[in-house]
């Protein structure tokens, strides 16, 4: 019992307020029938519907002249809640029969309420003669069933002129007799090619009356968005399924007969396919204005709303500070593009390119969402105080006219940065970028006044007899000296003669400088000595002769034969027999002596160097 | 002392040869530089009166220098630099077809001149048509340098000294018997080598293949050599050509540049559409 009074509160605010929102409403009366058409003595079921109300009267039926009413009502009640919304419906069916064949309106239904008195639409009915069946279902049971009244596709769209990129609802909706069995549903959507399309929810069931038939009703819809701005055609959208028609069977004696065993099998059903095409849909897609497009506009159509977060707020130059830029509303969220900084406030920030998350918040009504753009800005200077200001701008089909929202700039505090910052050679507010030159007027470059340099360019290396000589000769010459150096190589190693008198003059030179040597010394003997033998050596290399075979008797001959010059070979013979003289005598000699001998001797070798 | 004589001779020659260089031509370096002297003097006069906005007497003051310049070149005194100072003249005096080919032949003679493709840089970027001349690319400027930045007349003597160079190396190698001079005289082959193929190519891009700028105001190119002939299109002073064949008083040429515009689509391909004909006298070879 402590328990039963919190629970009753409880109850009591759940739906205490919506039963009291039930019952403030004013109901609504509906009517329906099963079929529209019926055989002269078919029933067809009248159903007077009650939406709000259960402590309503009973409805008072039309006068019903062509049909009899058999028992009933029957009556039948219903409560949903639904999304915390509670609807109640009441209904009152009675099963009437035909009595004649003919059109017939059955006049509207009337129930007292409150004071009030409520109306149902009439409905039309038609009873046909009972004609034998010819259907295609069953045969055996002489009758036909209309099935394109039963099942049947509608494909219709929330306008019919819309803006380039406005969203469009299509739906596709299936009805078929409330109660009609049907499986292997199958829709097979149009495809257009001028639209990009979004799925909108899952699919709808609910029920609605056409022509006083009540229908179960399946929509489907999806949101277009047309890329293309014309006549733009949507194809039409096809539908199958099968429907399933119980047989009735005469009584057998056969145990496979049995209906029990045959709803087992399924051999009572008949699965008979339906299938359903909707019309093609004609809209005008009109191109967005041109007047009035703002510069920014990046083609977001639809209805929009930008908040603007910065974080952090304070920071050091060069540091980084994301930019949140949430973008929400109806309409193609994913065409949505970067909205602007303003340029004005964005002098002073490195800019990177933004991250773009995209969200579908809501599919049901038209495709909603948000793009969140997170964007990086780099303050440079600590002079700088606030984010630039962002704009972003859109077409709003419904005022058809551009709108652009612009966020107000952020207030941020930016410290001096660690690092050294760079020399700036442009002045602070100069009104122009940073580093952009400015070029006044364009002229050609001075004259060439280098006196220095000055000389003529014209005289053609080639075109010189001089160069040509120098081409042409430079290769002979080099020949033959390789000719003369080989030759002079071969006789070097083959012709002794030749080789003695080749090496004569460096052999002298030799000798000499080893000769005035002992000039240094003093030693009179030795110097004598070494003299003689370097004339005789030289006069025996130039000869070809031996050494030992020139002596002061035979030298006049061996020389004169060979073209020396008497007087050349006199002064040879006074220096040799004055180192003979040198070599034996007892007593020393002066250096200035033994220098005058020897330069005596040089004279000498020279005159015959030119001789022999 | 035959050693001492062969590097006598060769040094003397050497003289003889750079020697002949400066006393040559019909005047001599002395003369020609009193006239370049008294040539610029007069382009800077007439700069300075037209920055008195005395245009007249600037007109007639560069119109002076313009024939001073051209009796140097006349008198077979050649000089980049006059070439480059009569461009300029042509220039101030309005004929930028004239300033052009000047331009194009002074920097034959100077290609390290920096100045001079500046001054061509700012007459071409007034035409609206673009430039469709075979640039080298940038690496291969890099790579064969020598050949980019020496003129015909360096590239020849740098030949020679690298010819007397080898020359002297082999004659080394045999007199006096220095065995390391072998190495030392294969680099001097292969670069003698290298030189040659260089210089071959620089004369055969110089003489070989003719190069014109139109000096006219405005010219048509037609279809065969004689006024008789249907116009094929315009080109504008300044315009760069290729000079393919000589006839009477006609040029064959072939347009550098772009006339893609006035074509079909169809025909954008076709080399021989920019080819035609030219009267010689609004052509000035390079």
């Amino acid at each position: 019992m402590k328990n039963f009074y919190p629970i009753v509160f409880v109850i009591f605010i759940l739906f205490g307020n919506n039963i009291a929102s039930v019952y403030a409403t004013e109901i609504k009366l509906t009517v329906s029938v099963d079929k529209t058409i019926v055989e002269n003595g078919g029933v067809i079921r009248f159903t007077i519907g009650v939406h709000g109300a259960f402590d309503t009267d009973q409805p008072q039926l039309p006068p019903l002249e062509n049909f009899s009413t058999g028992y009933g009502p029957t009556v039948s009640t219903q409560t949903k809640i639904v999304n915390n919304s509670v609807s109640i419906y009441r209904g009152f069916s009675y099963r009437l029969v035909a009595k004649k064949t003919g059109k017939f309106t059955i006049g509207p239904a009337t129930l007292r309420y409150k004071g009030k008195i409520y109306k149902t639409n009439p409905v039309n009915v038609e009873v046909v003669e009972r004609t034998p069946f010819e259907g295609k279902v069953d045969k055996g049971r002489g009758k036909d069933i209309d099935i394109s009244k039963r099942v049947f596709v509608e494909l219709s769209t929330d306008k019919k002129e819309a803006y380039i990129y406005e969203q469009i609802t299509r739906s596709f909706k299936l009805y078929f007799q409330k109660g009609l069995p049907i499986d292997n549903l199958e829709y097979i959507p149009s495809s257009p090619k001028s639209f990009l399309v979004e799925k909108l929810g899952d699919e709808k069931r609910y029920e609605a009356v056409r022509d006083g038939i009540l229908y179960s009703v399946i929509e489907l819809r999806t949101a277009l968005f047309p890329v293309v701005s014309g006549k733009i055609k949507i194809p039409p959208a096809t539908f199958k399924c099968n429907i399933l028609i119980q047989q009735q069977h005469r009584r057998s004696w056969d145990p496979f007969e049995n209906s029990l065993f045959n709803e087992f099998l399924g051999r009572n059903e008949y699965r008979y396919p339906v299938e359903r095409s909707t019309t093609s849909l004609k809209l005008t897609i009109k191109p967005l204005p041109v007047s009035g497009k703002p510069k920014d506009f990046t083609g977001a159509v639809g209805k929009f709303t930008m908040d603007v977060l910065a974080k952090p707020t304070a920071v050091k130059a060069g540091d980084p500070i994301t930019l949140t830029i949430n973008i929400s509303g109806k309409g193609n969220i994913q065409t949505i593009g970067e909205p602007t900084l303003a340029p004005e406030g964005s002098e002073g920030f490195e800019l990177y390119p933004a991250e773009v998350n995209t969200t579908i918040t809501d599919r049901e009504e038209g495709i909603k969402g948000r793009k969140l753009f997170s964007k990086v800005i780099e303050p440079q200077y600590e002079n700088i105080k606030a984010t630039p200001a962002i704009s972003f701008s859109y077409f709003d089909p419904v005022l058809e006219k551009y709108q652009t929202i612009t966020s107000k700039p952020i207030p941020i505090t930016v410290e001096q940065s660690d690092m050294e910052t760079p020399i700036r050679f442009s002045l602070e507010g100069a009104g122009r970028a940073k580093g952009q030159v400015r070029i006044l007027t364009k002229d050609i470059l001075p004259i060439m006044s280098n006196l220095h340099s000055f000389k003529n360019q014209g005289l053609l290396l080639y075109k010189r007899p001089f160069f040509l000589a120098f081409i042409f000769l430079t290769p002979i010459l080099f020949v033959i000296a390789c000719i003369y150096v080989q030759n002079h190589r071969e006789l070097l190693q083959t012709d002794m003669g030749y080789a003695r008198k080749r090496r004569a003059p460096s052999q002298m030179k030799k000798q000499f400088s080893d000769t005035r040597r002992l000039v240094q010394h003093g030693n009179s003997t030795e110097f004598y000595a070494a003299l003689a033998k370097t004339l005789t050596d030289y006069i025996a290399n130039k000869t070809g002769l031996s050494p030992a075979s020139i002596t002061l008797e035979n030298i006049s001959d061996i020389l004169g034969s060979r073209g020396v010059s008497p007087g050349t070979v006199e002064k040879l013979k006074q220096c040799l027999e004055s180192c003979d003289h040198g070599r034996f005598s007892a007593g020393q000699h002066s250096k200035d002596k033994l220098e005058d001998v020897l330069e005596t001797a040089e004279e000498v070798t020279k005159l015959l160097e030119r001789q022999l | 002392m035959r050693e001492k004589n062969i590097l006598t001779f060769l040094i003397l020659f050497f003289m003889l040869l750079s020697g002949s260089q400066t006393f040559a031509g019909d005047v001599t370096r002395e003369e020609a530089t009193d006239v370049f002297f008294k040539a610029n003097e007069e382009y800077n006069a007439a700069q300075k009166e037209m920055a008195a906005k005395k245009e007249k007497e600037a007109l007639e003051k560069f119109e002076h220098a313009a024939q001073l310049y051209e009796k140097l070149l006349e008198s077979n005194f050649i000089s980049g630099q006059i070439y480059y100072n009569l461009g300029n003249a042509y220039y101030r005096q309005g004929m930028s077809g004239r300033a052009i080919l000047h331009y194009r032949r002074a920097e034959r003679l100077l290609p390290r001149n920096a100045d001079i493709k500046a001054n061509i840089g700012l007459l071409k970027s007034d035409f609206e048509d673009k430039e469709a001349m075979h640039q080298a690319p940038e690496i291969l400027k890099i790579v064969c340098f020598w050949y980019f930045f020496l003129n015909l007349n360096e590239i020849t003597a740098i030949t020679i000294y690298m010819y007397l160079a080898f020359m002297a190396s082999i004659l080394s190698i045999i007199f006096i018997r220095l065995q390391w001079l072998r190495k030392v005289s294969i680099v001097f082959a292969s670069c003698l080598l290298v030189l040659v193929i260089s210089l071959g190519l620089k004369a055969h891009n110089q003489y070989s293949i003719e190069r014109g700028v139109v000096i006219a105001d405005e010219c048509e190119i037609r279809y065969g050599p004689g006024e008789e002939y249907e116009p094929k299109f315009a080109i504008h002073e300044g315009a760069e050509v290729k000079i393919e064949e000589e006839r009477n008083k006609w040029y064959k040429v072939y347009v550098y540049v772009d006339v893609e515009d006035v074509r079909d689509e169809k025909d954008k391909k076709d080399i021989e559409f920019k080819k035609g004909w030219i009267p010689k006298a609004k052509v000035g070879k390079i």
